[in-house]
């Protein structure tokens, strides 16, 4: 009974924390309405909703995806084209996202994954560069380099999420849901099996886990994920073009997963603020902002092994020894 | 074969490029026994491990355990039929703790959907619990209970090996192999290791041990296969392998022999 008390416990810590940032990402606009904070934060809301899924694939199952910005791409075309060129509800548009992204991955994962190591990743860049030419080349479907404009704002029973403010709410309450979802499977058996196979992947088939089938599900997961949160960015937008969906674009993904931490649910958060923030914080210094911005992230790493989450639990252990705990996931 | 056999092996030979690792390989071993392999190094009997779990395909031969041929099959699918193993060099999920180890052997017991886990309902609950307090019976079981929370890697390697073979058994194998559990081993831990597999025997596991540990071997063994260069030399009672002119010839040479005779 006592082993069970405490496992509960560590399992619980999170929970609370989530809520209350919830709670206050939920409050923030009320009581700061500034616009040009409102569009940044949602953009850090849909590369978190990427970056979570992404998470799950790299950071606790130890699989490197370098398409997420083309899963991406191919939820921000898909509903871009439906909305457009086909006049689909929105909704339908980004169903057809889902899809076909999930095809995509299960394409592209099915040979990969069969073997044990970083094939995937080398897979994925191979996929990664030819849908985006195929976003340049196929002019009459995705409008080539020029992209698709005029894309619809999202409704649900007549209601448009028409403003800065609401989009914000939509994305927000999509991203806290898909994180939830990922720390309930995380601390589930399915996470269990995914940090195992992570670890030693013949330790984990020998104790009788399918570890092809776990990581295809995964990278599925993921990438649909990822095709959500670029038909959220199109529909916010809406006027997409082919480069926010290259290779840059999907190691920016990466970076983002490394800088926050990997495998932390906290992870995600705070690398999407960084890299999303970031850049913009440091514009003050012109020319010199990108030399500053690497130096930052190269000092994150170098120091702290787990990224922002790492350096925040050194904060907090200065502070509180208890505080640390509610970071410990 | 007769059907009281857990595991047999039927003429099984795996070679790698030109070198014949297993030659030719046959034993079975019988519910709730405990078997040794024996041999001196580049003898075969990892590798001999290595084809019962899947882990390499064998050339030629026949494998059957619980009337399943396991030629062609994969680890996981070896695995969930109730064959579990350790690793010679300990493959254990080091940044886990130690509960979490072998909570993981307990997939399988887990049979929760997919969605109760992410609504975490009463079910998910019920069963996250149970795996816990079985894991943790495991690891009272081998003797670490006072390092549940801690995390793998950390272990000494003594305690790696228990973890290992704790993290076995949350698997409820009918047949486990254990490579070289003794090794590194002080006299002390030796004879607990004597003892929880003895413990294991109890819970109707049938042990295979491969282990140059003589004292270990001896003390547990119901049979002893001995192998050299891939082949078998001998297979018998711990006693009948004591006295064996071949198993003395491979240990330590023929040179005895012509020095005795001189």
């Amino acid at each position: 009974m006592q082993i069970q008390h405490r496992l509960d416990n560590r399992r619980n810590n999170q929970y609370p924390v989530f809520w209350a940032f919830t709670a206050a990402v939920m409050l923030w606009p009320l009581l700061y309405p500034s616009r040009y904070h409102l569009n940044m934060m949602i953009f850090v809301g849909i590369s978190l909703i990427v970056v979570t899924g992404l998470n799950l694939l790299f950071g606790y199952a130890g699989q490197i995806s370098l398409a997420h910005a083309t899963f991406f791409g191919i939820g921000a075309y898909s509903s871009a084209v439906s909305c457009t060129k086909l006049a689909w509800n929105p909704w339908i548009g980004m169903a057809v996202g889902i899809l076909v992204a999930a095809f995509l991955a299960l394409i592209v994962g099915l040979p990969s994954l069969k073997l044990t190591g970083y094939y995937l990743a080398m897979a994925t860049l191979g996929f990664g560069v030819i849908v985006e030419i195929l976003f340049i080349q196929l002019v009459p479907l995705t409008g080539g380099p020029d992209g698709i404009g005029g894309i619809p704002s999202l409704s649900i029973f007549g209601f448009r999420f028409n403003s800065d403010f609401r989009f914000y709410y939509l994305v927000w309450v999509i991203a806290a849901l898909f994180c939830l979802i990922v720390m309930n499977l995380v601390n589930s058996k399915v996470g269990r099996n995914m940090r195992a196979l992570h670890e030693s992947e013949l330790a984990a088939k020998v104790l009788g886990i399918d570890t092809f089938r776990y990581k295809l599900k995964i990278f599925i997961f993921s990438a649909v994920y990822a095709a959500i949160g670029g038909s959220l960015f199109a529909h916010y937008i809406s006027h997409i073009t082919p480069e926010s969906f290259g290779i840059m674009h999907s190691i920016s993904f990466v970076a983002m997963t490394i800088i926050g931490g990997m495998g932390k649910i906290w992870g995600p958060f705070l690398g999407a603020c960084i890299i999303t923030i970031l850049p913009e914080a440091l514009m003050a210094f012109e020319a010199f902002h990108v030399i500053i911005y690497g130096g930052i992230i190269v000092l994150i790493l170098m120091f702290f092994e787990e990224g922002m989450v790492g350096l925040i639990n050194v904060i907090l252990g200065k502070v509180s020894i208890r505080g640390k705990k509610w970071y410990l996931q | 074969m007769n059907d009281c056999q857990l595991l047999s092996v039927s003429k099984v030979s795996k070679s790698f490029g030109g070198v014949t690792a297993i030659d030719k390989v046959t034993f079975s071993i019988g519910l709730n026994r405990i078997k040794s392999i024996i041999g001196p190094n580049g003898a075969g009997k990892t590798t001999l491990f290595n084809l019962i779990s899947g882990v390499v395909r064998p050339s030629r031969g026949r494998m059957q355990f619980k009337g399943t041929n396991l030629v062609g099959l994969s680890p996981n699918e070896i695995g969930s039929l109730g064959i579990a193993r350790t690793f010679q060099n300990v493959l254990l999920f080091s940044k886990m703790t130690v509960l979490e180890n072998v909570m993981v052997g307990f997939h399988r017991t887990a049979d929760y959907r997919l969605m109760s886990s992410l609504f975490r309902t009463k079910d998910f609950k019920a069963q996250e619990a149970a795996i816990g307090t079985g894991a943790g019976e495991l690891i009272v079981l081998v003797g670490l209970e006072s390092r549940m929370n801690e995390t793998a890697g950390n272990l000494p390697y003594g305690e790696q090996k228990l973890l290992e073979i704790a993290r076995a058994l949350a698997t409820a194998p009918a047949l486990l192999l254990l490579d070289e559990p003794a090794a590194g081993l002080n006299t002390a831990e030796q004879d607990n290791l004597i003892r929880l597999i003895r413990r294991i025997r109890e819970r109707n596991i049938a042990v295979l041990l491969v282990e140059h540990n003589m004292k270990v071997v001896m003390a547990l063994s119901d049979e002893i296969l001995v192998l050299d260069y891939g082949r078998e030399i001998a297979t018998g009672a711990p006693e009948e392998i004591k006295a064996n002119q071949k198993v003395i010839e491979a240990y330590l040479g023929k040179g005895i022999e012509f020095a005795r005779n001189r």
